[in-house]
């Protein structure tokens, strides 16, 4: 793996393998989290569904499925407060195509074009393609809503960031969406393409010539200047504010307990390896405390994890319980927190937590889908990091840093999602 | 022993079968330039065996809905380390799975290969279930049923098997209710374990950066021989139509999702790769996204790009299903069938057919490149009477008359059930 500088704001990160039997192309526009995050997250589902080469759905479908059912899919995600907008193509390697197409470049050259030459009108986006576009991203947030374990998550870290960047959905809001006009869209397309940092990556079996020279060709078509690049910034809070509990009822036969901590970091890499092990023990893997305690002995649940948001410097726990319940697995999951931060795991939990991230950072290799999704998560960062890093990083964490992180953690908000036929 | 090495010259692939002497059947696929490997021990037993003797016994039993689940659950406890404790020291990530027709054990691993393999087959191979060790359990289990009952996307499909069947045990769900489950017992648990964990009932997979040799050396030393043991079942007789055509249930969402299937009627338990493969045609064709009721149907605002089909199957069971997300499933499930019977009528053509095989052809390539699809892929093969490069072959000789053939067969108008959650 490895990313290279291209221009002004332009980096290819590249991974060369003859491994797969598939190759994956994704574009990702580096963007702030902020108050136009719903016209950037319809024009990202814009740009996927058709272009000025395939102006209808069928024509951009067909185009697919002549590079051998290959698969295009849009996505807005939140990085800390980034909001990225990625364009990502999975296809088959050329050597199994029954010609002799040039099957990865054609793929790259299908998703810059989606880039570069969207079907517009000196109007902006046409109406015809907002419409759709708007419900199905408005469609796209009714389904996340549906699925209460992603639902009471959202809930929490809104609640817990409320004044924060963070807070914004990265889909966008159905009254924002809904509001857009298709000159908004191409507003903010214009302005994109010419002040936002774009890394694109690229896996799979190819050469690497072509498709740096693809790359180039593309964007030699617009005046980039690296004073007018924005780079998004994210604030860190250190310890929590306003801390809270949130609850709300819903008609649903098993509660959601979400509790939000503040990290103590300063930045994403701040004290990283410390926190990413200590978090581990935590309530990371069937090795750790929440999951040893809180499900296998006191049978409280199916599933309650943590996990480390390093971007922003949050770690959250998530569990399903019986509304009843509520208390009770709220008190245990705070007490295996201080159990952490006094020092009472074993040796052999540090060893199972590293050797578990170890294998974790290891495998990331063996898919082009984990592989992709690294580079992408490793876009905001000024140097790049390979998974082989991480593994050294955290190798090296001693206990007394485990517990110094372990204390550095303070509880922010808890959300709680009551079952409404038990709370009657 | 015997070992067979398996090749495939298109996809430059190929896999060791081997018929162990414990009775186990192996599959190894060697793959040096991967990081890690993935191991997959799985015995052809799921939720839908609920009737059954061993060979002799005097009579049936029947067991509570959701016990091979629960099964899977237990196993992984022992008198001393639990499997989960054992593997922490060696860093694999492990796990299970139930489903319909299969239990399977796995773990995937970069390092301590040998050693994970051993204890895998350890714990499948040593149940300890107590009756303290069960109760502990109905609380885990019971929260994890809660929280499929609050999963639309489940539910879905759960009721619409409901309204298909009549009597298939292929009706209830995977993990049982809190009621059922709270009827099983340590002895239940050894009878289900006793007939259906037996190796002549199992498969163990295997892909990834391992050898063949290693793998036979690790069964050797951990694998007894082991009898074969002989098991009858009581298999109910199922009506050959629906049981509903329509089944709704109301679970506040804020979009509607369906699942529209089609009851099919075979004599045969499971479906070959060759029918597999014409469904998925016809599925595509029906409904691929090049397919023109694909463009009516968004450009009528009635399907998001959630909507999807597959041809769902298992021991027992096969329905051809188009799932999604709609304001109106009503017209969406009229729009297909309006679909399927001018398809019916008016025959498939050349182009059509050309577009939706080089798809899934593609598609047949992408299940080549993770180590848990090969592993998963040669033990599905196996379970269902195959061998995984059989689909890759016919590519070459399916014709537009055989997807004809079956459309005429599969998919009637008067046969089929729309389930929807509100």
């Amino acid at each position: 793996m490895e990313r290279k500088k291209l221009g002004a704001g332009l980096t290819l990160c590249s991974h060369q393998t003859g491994q797969f039997k598939t190759s994956a192309v994704s574009v990702n526009i580096i963007t702030p989290l902020d108050e136009k995050a719903s016209e950037k997250a319809l024009l990202i589902h814009l740009l996927a569904r058709t272009n000025k080469g395939y102006p209808t759905l069928t024509a951009m479908n067909r185009r697919l499925a002549s590079l051998y059912g290959a698969t295009m899919y849009p996505n807005a995600i939140r990085m800390g407060e980034a909001q990225i907008l990625t364009l990502t193509l999975v296809s088959i390697d050329e050597r199994f195509a029954l010609g002799s197409e040039k099957v990865l470049e054609n793929c790259i050259r299908l998703v810059l074009d989606c880039l570069f030459t969207p079907d517009i009108t000196p109007n902006g986006f046409k109406e015809e393609n907002m419409q759709r576009e708007k419900r199905l991203l408005s469609e796209k947030i009714d389904s996340e809503n549906d699925d209460k374990i992603a639902y009471a998550f959202k809930r929490m870290l809104e609640e817990m960031c409320h004044d924060e960047a963070f807070s914004i959905s990265p889909l966008g809001t159905k009254e924002k969406i809904a509001a857009v006009s298709g000159r908004d869209v191409f507003e903010v397309w214009k302005k994109l393409l010419l002040t936002c940092p774009v890394q694109i990556n690229v896996t799979g079996n190819f050469e690497k010539k072509g498709i740096t020279a693809a790359v180039k060709e593309y964007f030699s078509r617009l005046d980039r200047k690296e004073n007018d690049i924005i780079y998004p910034h994210t604030e860190f809070l250190t310890e929590s504010y306003d801390v809270k509990t949130v609850k709300e009822k819903q008609k649903v036969q098993q509660g959601k307990l979400v509790i939000g901590f503040r990290a103590g970091m300063t930045y994403d890499m701040d004290n990283f390896a410390a926190i990413k092990v200590m978090n581990a023990i935590f309530g990371s893997g069937t090795f750790s405390k929440l999951f040893t305690n809180v499900r296998e002995k006191m049978s409280l649940c199916y599933y309650c994890s943590s996990r480390l948001i390093n971007n922003k410097g949050i770690i959250a726990v998530q569990s399903g319980v019986e509304t009843e319940n509520t208390e009770k697995a709220l008190g245990a999951i705070l007490a295996e927190l201080d159990e952490v931060r006094q020092g009472n795991f074993t040796d052999e939990t540090i060893e199972a937590a590293k050797l578990s991230l170890k294998e974790i950072y290891l495998s990331i290799s063996d898919s082009v889908l984990s592989i992709d999704s690294w580079m992408t998560a490793e876009c905001l960062s000024s140097d790049f990091m390979t998974p082989d890093m991480y593994i050294a990083m955290t190798e090296g964490v001693s206990r007394e840093e485990i517990i110094v992180a372990a204390n550095m953690v303070t509880q922010d908000t808890v959300y709680i999602l009551e079952s409404e036929k038990e709370a009657e | 022993m015997k070992c067979e090495l398996i090749r495939n010259e298109l996809l430059n692939e190929q896999y060791y079968e081997i018929d162990h002497d414990s009775g186990l059947k192996i599959f190894v696929m060697e793959k040096p330039d991967y990081s890690g490997a993935f191991a997959m021990f799985g015995t052809k037993y799921g939720s839908v065996d609920t009737c059954f003797r061993l060979k002799g016994q005097e009579s049936f039993i029947s067991v509570p809905e959701g016990i091979a689940h629960f099964l899977e659950h237990k196993l992984f406890e022992s008198e001393e380390l639990d499997a989960f404790e054992r593997f922490s020291k060696t860093g694999a990530n492990a796990n299970a799975f139930t489903s319909f027709d299969r239990t399977c054990y796995i773990f995937q691993c970069t390092g301590n290969f040998n050693e994970n393999l051993e204890i895998l087959l350890d714990f499948v191979k040593a149940p300890y279930f107590t009756e303290e060790t069960v109760q502990k359990e109905q609380g885990i289990i019971g929260q994890e049923i809660r929280m499929y009952q609050d999963n639309p996307d489940w539910q879905v499909l759960f009721n619409l098997l409901r309204g298909v069947y009549h009597k298939n045990p292929v009706r209830i769900d995977i993990a049982g209710t809190v009621e059922s489950i709270s009827e099983i017992t340590a002895e239940l648990l050894y009878s289900c374990y006793n007939t259906f964990y037996n190796l002549s009932n199992m498969a163990l997979s295997v892909a990834g950066n391992v050898s063949k040799d290693e793998v036979l050396a690790i069964a050797d030393k951990m694998l007894k021989k082991e009898e074969k043991a002989e098991f009858e079942q009581i298999i109910p007789e199922e009506d050959e139509k629906v049981a509903q055509s329509y089944i709704e249930e109301a679970l506040g969402v804020d979009i509607m999702k369906f699942a529209l299937g089609f009851k099919e009627n075979h004599s045969e338990p499971v479906r070959s790769a060759k029918e597999t493969l014409l469904m998925n045609i016809a599925l595509e064709i029906i409904g691929g996204k090049v397919s023109p009721l694909y463009s009516r149907l968004m450009d009528e605002g009635l399907i998001n790009t959630s909507f999807g089909k597959e041809y769902f199957t298992g021991r027992g069971f096969s329905l051809p299903i188009f799932t999604g997300e709609s304001s109106d499933p009503i017209k969406v499930k009229d729009e297909i069938l309006k679909e399927i019977a001018k398809i019916k009528a008016n025959g498939i053509s050349e182009e059509d057919f050309d577009v939706a095989l080089k798809k899934l052809y593609g598609a047949e390539i992408y299940r080549y490149n993770d180590v848990d699809d090969l592993a998963g892929n040669m033990l599905d093969a196996y379970f269902n009477g195959s061998n995984l490069f059989l689909s890759i072959d016919l590519y070459k000789t399916v014709t537009k008359k055989d997807v004809e053939n079956l459309m005429a067969v599969s998919f009637k108008e008067d046969n089929y059930c729309l389930s929807v959650i509100k």
